[in-house]
């Protein structure tokens, strides 16, 4: 009779073990299954970065932080725009990093295509990119207005304004007046360098690639969302400016 | 009101406060702060830091340190309930951890049997070697002929192959030839070798009570009684040196400790104190260091998603709390020795402080603690004799 108490007694003993390991597990599990969901796009008050990949991503990848560059260095990140491998030579993918590490480093790249697990990953085909030999540029594709995509030719310099809220990306535009004056930007480094324009499968929408560097890729979050309205930058040997109460 | 203020205030620059729960709170801090700067990043960080205005950066600065003081006094209110906690003795944990308790239990109850059964026993060498005297003696001169080089040549060779792992029976068995060869040949020949057996059976003899009385006061050190194992080394390091007053003098310990620190002298206190403020530092730590793993595991993703830098912030955190853990069990016993010198030592004077007069023998003694602790404990109705105060 004591034999079997005894033994009931161990058998009461690992079974409250092995539920107290449960227990413990299944915390941290759910810890990181959540913590996970929380970092994924539209999420975090993240603000949204267009990168380009060295090599191929394949659809349902998952990025890890460790391997961007300088700009999102530790910070967590989520991914989504992935083509199947193969498809499409260099991919560009869209990430979600903190707005501190956006100020405090440039254009994030992506050496390797290691995606963290857990992340969702939706498709998002905006358009091919190619990748350029300088880490510090890429090439990244904007859907805009054809209606206004007309007079845009390879080569030229445009900006970007959105098609509703009338708000424009005026990347390395300075504005009139004191910041006019002391601007010693040159005119070669004004708006995007168009490098080709393709028509889209969607009549509505024409796809010109620019090319970017680390000092315009904050610009460039906002243009990987919706259809813009380009407009072309003649370039000449005077300064540039727009007028100061232009938005 | 002032007097309280100022005494909370002088407390925080006491050793004790500021070594056994100040410092190890400053070091958590640096820790979690380490750990967000990793999470981070160093430039974002740095930012973070550089964006402070003056102003802004001296309140912050105040108000950090402020909050450090008040975490270091929850902690230091938490003393005991860390002990207990560390001890297997907390009520929480019995409830949570009721199965990894029992196999504690279950483990220092057999290490206790261990030591018991190894401390208990008495070395069977002299018996062995008072057998080999006699038998050797009874045929000392029992024959004429000396031994040549080679039958020396082959004692010494079965003397030298007798050594200490052997059970007794074998070496028992293995010392028959050997008194064969005083059978055979003159003691005297035979002189050397018969000092050499002799030798290594008293050394053998004294090894063996060596290791005995060191498991005794092993066990002494280590353990209070079976009946009250507790499920961790630390808990019966505690248990040990509270146990030892009551099997020397039946003085319940934990009760009358607070009284007899009345009567130490302050140098004797200070010696005493060290000791416990390397204890407590160690708990604390431990506990901290357990509590940043936890930290890691669960607050870490939310921070920033990554595995491998909570993963092992967690794991090096876990080792952390198991070298403190370590250290905490050697302080227990260096606390534990000064608190039983403390006893043995001012005993008879907190008796005396007490009103009891300096008793004659120490079964009286005893009796007369027994029957103090029954009047601290339970109140029960007792009389004792109150030594007459002594006119100037």
């Amino acid at each position: 009779m004591n034999i079997i108490l005894n033994l009931l007694g161990w058998l009461a003993a690992v079974i409250s073990m092995a539920g107290s390991l449960l227990i413990a597990a299944a915390a941290v599990f759910v810890s990181w299954y959540f913590a996970s969901d929380s970092c994924q796009a539209d999420r975090c008050d993240r603000l949204r970065w267009v990168v380009t990949a060295r090599e191929d991503i394949a659809a349902g990848q998952q990025f890890t932080d460790r391997l961007i560059n300088e700009g999102l260095h530790h910070t967590t990140v989520a991914v989504d725009a992935i083509a199947p491998r193969g498809e499409i030579a260099n991919q560009y993918a869209r990430l979600d990093g903190m707005a501190s590490a956006l100020t405090n480093g440039g254009a994030p790249r992506i050496d390797t295509p290691v995606i963290r697990a857990g992340t969702v990953i939706e498709r998002h085909m905006v358009g091919p990119t190619v990748w350029v030999a300088d880490a510090a540029e890429a090439i990244v594709p904007v859907a805009v207005d054809p209606e206004f995509a007309a007079g845009v030719l390879p080569g030229s310099r445009v900006v970007f304004m959105a098609k509703l809220e009338k708000t424009p990306v005026w990347q390395g535009v300075p504005k009139c007046g004191v910041a006019a004056k002391e601007s010693t930007l040159a005119p070669q480094s004004l708006g995007y360098i168009v490098v080709s324009k393709t028509e889209g499968t969607d009549t509505h929408k024409a796809v010109i690639a620019v090319r970017i560097n680390q000092r315009e890729a904050a610009s460039m979050l906002a243009l990987s969302d919706g259809v813009w309205r380009p407009i072309v930058i003649t370039p000449s040997k005077e300064k540039m400016c727009i007028p100061a109460n232009t938005k | 009101m002032i007097n309280t203020i100022l005494g909370n205030i002088a407390s925080i620059v006491e050793k004790y406060f500021l070594f056994a729960f100040f410092l190890p709170v400053v070091l958590f801090a640096c820790a979690l702060a380490g750990g967000i700067v990793v999470s981070i990043g160093p430039d974002s960080a740095i930012a973070a830091v550089e964006n402070l205005s003056a102003a802004r950066w001296a309140w912050t600065s105040a108000l950090i340190v402020i909050v450090l003081i008040l975490v270091a006094y929850v902690l230091s209110a938490l003393r005991e309930a860390m002990t207990q906690l560390w001890s297997g003795d907390a009520a929480l944990t019995r409830l949570i951890l009721w199965g990894w308790i029992k196999l504690g239990k279950a483990s220092q109850r057999a290490a206790y049997r261990r030591l018991r059964t190894a401390s208990s026993g008495q070395s069977d060498w002299a018996d062995v070697l008072r057998e080999y005297e006699d038998e050797v003696g009874k045929v000392w001169h029992s024959a004429g002929k000396a031994a040549g080089p080679w039958s020396r040549w082959i004692m010494r060779i079965r003397i030298r192959m007798l050594h200490p792992q052997m059970s007794i029976d074998l070496v028992r068995k293995r010392l028959l030839p050997i008194v064969a060869m005083y059978k055979k040949f003159d003691g005297n020949s035979l002189k050397r070798e018969y000092e050499l057996l002799k030798r290594r059976l008293i050394d053998w003899d004294e090894r063996s009570n060596f290791a005995i009385q060191g498991c005794a006061a092993l066990l002494d050190r280590s353990y209070g009684a079976l009946a009250t194992v507790k499920p961790t080394r630390l808990g019966n390091i505690i248990d040990s040196y509270n146990y030892y007053a009551y099997t020397r003098y039946k003085i319940q310990a934990e009760l009358l400790w607070p009284r007899l620190q009345h009567v130490i002298p302050a140098s004797y206190n200070t010696a005493v104190q060290d000791a416990k403020v390397i204890l407590d530092f160690a708990i604390c730590m431990c506990t901290l260091a357990t509590l940043y793993a936890v930290l890691a595991l669960l607050a870490g993703p939310w921070l920033a998603f990554d595995p491998w830098l909570w993963g092992i912030s967690a794991a090096v955190a876990l080792l952390v709390a198991r070298f403190f853990y370590g250290l905490s069990v050697s302080a227990a016993m260096q606390y534990g020795d000064r608190l039983r010198s403390s006893f043995d030592l001012f005993r008879l004077d907190l008796l005396k402080q007490l009103g009891f007069g300096r008793p004659s023998k120490l079964s009286e003694e005893r009796e007369t603690w027994q029957k103090l602790s029954q009047l601290v404990v339970y109140g029960t109705d007792i009389d004792l004799d109150i030594a007459p105060e002594k006119t100037p």
